[in-house]
């Protein structure tokens, strides 16, 4: 976005480091939220439909407790739901100062849908009756809800798919094309079906596990809370690593590694532990495993996001790097703005200068022959009391002979420099003083 | 017993789906991975840090079809007396002294290259940047192909650019 390119100064490499731990975390916070509020608000609405139908109040208690779960307060809602919100969206554009690409502005739209889709939901949360005389406008609203969050998050996660393709960066996608690609589909459909293992874990661990002194169920209910749970928690476990799959398959090469295949491979294995708990939930009596679900649900969840995240490092490792070098180069400069204003003198000592030259510019140079760079002998006259070229020279090489590689810049401080070029105009010419200058 | 079933097919359904990703990492690292050198060159040095043109190593990519990697003799030129006490410039002066040629692996691929024809002249004559095609090159410390180089890219590029898209372009 603009607004990034104009007030942000490129990250240095640790601090982008620090940024992208702040991600992952902010991720880890937010997203098995909305999952599990995605999650609980749909198979709410499904299960007041069909109490619509077929008037059974345990579809009516289910379907009330479970948006009280996922929703227990606003300040939940706040700080799981909204508050990684401007997190993300900050890092995300620090990140992708500089690009050619401008899809960050579709964070601050997705954001804005999410944080009107939790609204909505608080509403339908709160206006939800127990005892199931529910009215269908009632059951829109949290339609409305649902939908805005699915849209929401889809497009936030799009926001950043174009990051995973450098070679399309220079091609001018609109928004569209940009939210139609199929490895976004793919890495939505792996959120969404993480979702699902995820809500279903939670009803495990929330009705049956933590808080242990609130009695959220009654009897009649708690049979088909545990098999719902662990139904939903099967569906998501079976339906995950497929997307997984595709998603890996069509992800371009640029973004993969060795890496990503290995925790994908790990991902299946913690979905197949899930898997086989929610299983056994449904074939016993008593509900169990909710703490072991919802741990591992929370595992599978981290590991699509560090995954996702090392995919796009994969990515963009050339964009980084150019921004790293930048600050890198914006350091040094401040460094010697600072040097040049505090007026420090800065001393020619011949001596220092020889020093230098035996230890840096004798990998390339010598006075009287030809080795990477010219004799000095033959380029050094045209210097001869022009100290402050040569010292420029040295400081920022250009190319001037076309017989010759380019001369690489030193990177020396500017002391040495000046003591280099004393020491070489001293060679070639005599009368050449030490001079302190500033 | 019927009710124990479940577990056996997940194992079966799990670990089918484990072969599949060993089979996409697989493929990965045979295929698509950045191979290894004969001696780890770094871009970031020659091409980051020493500034060293792309024209001035791959001497024929504004001559030809094909953009080459410089000789040992060229290496040498710098390398006879720059870190000489490295061990990969060592290695470099082996097949210098041994007077071989150095095998570099191929890293840019067109997978179906025997029906393509695609001159690396006829792009830097179009003032197409090296890093269009090849990346943030200067930055690699290990070079790798960060653009998938198929048809339908190369075909974007062509209609942004206005640059001839029919068929015999390429395929002659």
């Amino acid at each position: 976005m603009d607004i990034f390119n104009r007030y942000v100064l490129p990250p240095t490499r640790e601090h982008l480091e620090l940024l992208r731990y702040l991600l992952m975390l902010a991720s880890l916070i937010q997203l098995p939220f909305l999952g599990i509020v995605m999650g609980s608000t749909f198979v709410s609405l499904v299960l007041n439909l069909r109490d619509k139908d077929e008037a059974n109040p345990t579809y009516a208690h289910v379907a009330n407790d479970l948006m009280k779960m996922a929703m227990p307060s606003r300040v939940a809602v706040v700080v799981f739901g909204i508050l990684p919100l401007p997190v993300i969206w900050l890092v995300y554009g620090q990140w992708f100062i500089r690009s050619a690409v401008n899809t960050m502005h579709l964070v601050p739209v997705g954001a804005l849908v999410i944080i009107a889709g939790l609204v909505v939901l608080m509403r339908y949360c709160g206006t939800l009756r127990r005892d199931g005389r529910n009215s269908l406008v009632n059951i829109g609203v949290g339609g409305v809800g649902l939908a805005c969050l699915v849209v929401g998050t889809y497009v936030v996660y799009g926001s950043v798919s174009r990051f995973f393709d450098p070679e399309r960066w220079f091609l001018h996608y609109h928004a569209v094309r940009t939210l139609t690609a199929w490895s976004l589909i793919w890495r939505y459909l792996l959120f969404v079906a993480a979702s699902l293992s995820m809500t279903g874990a939670a009803i495990l661990f929330f009705f049956f596990k933590w808080p242990r002194d609130e009695k959220r169920i009654e009897g009649g209910d708690v049979r088909f809370l545990k098999n719902l749970g662990a139904g939903l928690a099967i569906a998501g476990t079976i339906l995950c690593p497929v997307f997984g799959f595709f998603y890996l398959f069509t992800l371009p090469v640029v973004a993969a590694s060795a890496g990503l295949y290995w925790m994908g491979g790990a991902a299946v294995g913690v979905l197949f532990v899930i898997f086989v708990y929610a299983y056994r939930v449904v074939l016993s009596p008593a509900p169990r495993f909710g703490g072991r679900s919802f741990v591992l649900g929370l595992v599978v969840f981290s590991l699509m996001i560090v995954g996702d995240q090392l995919a796009l490092v994969n990515a963009t490792k050339e964009h980084t790097a150019g921004l790293v070098v930048e600050a890198e180069q914006r350091e040094a400069e401040t460094a010697a703005k600072r040097e040049a204003a505090i007026g420090v003198a800065v001393t020619a000592d011949p001596v220092r200068g020889e020093e230098v030259f035996k230890t840096v510019c004798m990998t390339c140079h010598r006075m009287d022959e030809r080795l990477v760079g010219p004799s000095l002998q033959t380029v050094l006259p045209k210097y001869t009391g022009k100290m402050d070229a040569l010292v420029a020279f040295i400081r920022k090489p250009s190319k001037m002979n076309p017989d010759y590689p380019p001369m690489s810049a030193p990177g020396l401080p500017l002391a040495d420099v000046k003591s280099v070029a004393a020491y070489l105009l001293g060679q070639v010419g005599p009368g050449q003083r030490t001079e302190t200058a500033r | 017993m019927k009710k124990y079933l479940g577990i056996p097919l997940a194992f079966g359904f799990f670990g089918f789906l484990v072969l599949a990703y060993v089979a996409l990492g697989t493929d990965y690292y045979r295929h698509k991975q950045a191979p290894d050198q004969p001696i780890a060159f770094s871009h970031k040095i020659h091409a980051g840090k020493v500034g060293l043109q792309c024209l001035f190593c791959h001497e024929t990519a504004d001559k030809s079809e094909f953009a080459g990697v410089p000789s040992v003799e060229k290496c040498m030129s710098c390398h006879k007396n720059v870190a000489t006490d490295r061990p990969e410039i060592q290695k470099l002066a082996g097949y210098w002294n041994r007077r071989e040629p150095m095998e570099w692996n191929r890293v840019h691929r067109i997978r179906v290259k025997k029906y393509v024809y695609f001159s690396h002249e006829r792009h830097i004559k179009a003032k197409v940047d090296c890093a269009n095609c090849h990346g943030e090159v200067k930055y690699m410390e290990r070079i790798r192909q960060v653009r998938s180089l198929q048809m339908g890219w190369c075909v974007s590029c062509h209609r942004e650019k206005k640059a001839p898209t029919d068929c015999l372009t390429c395929h002659k």
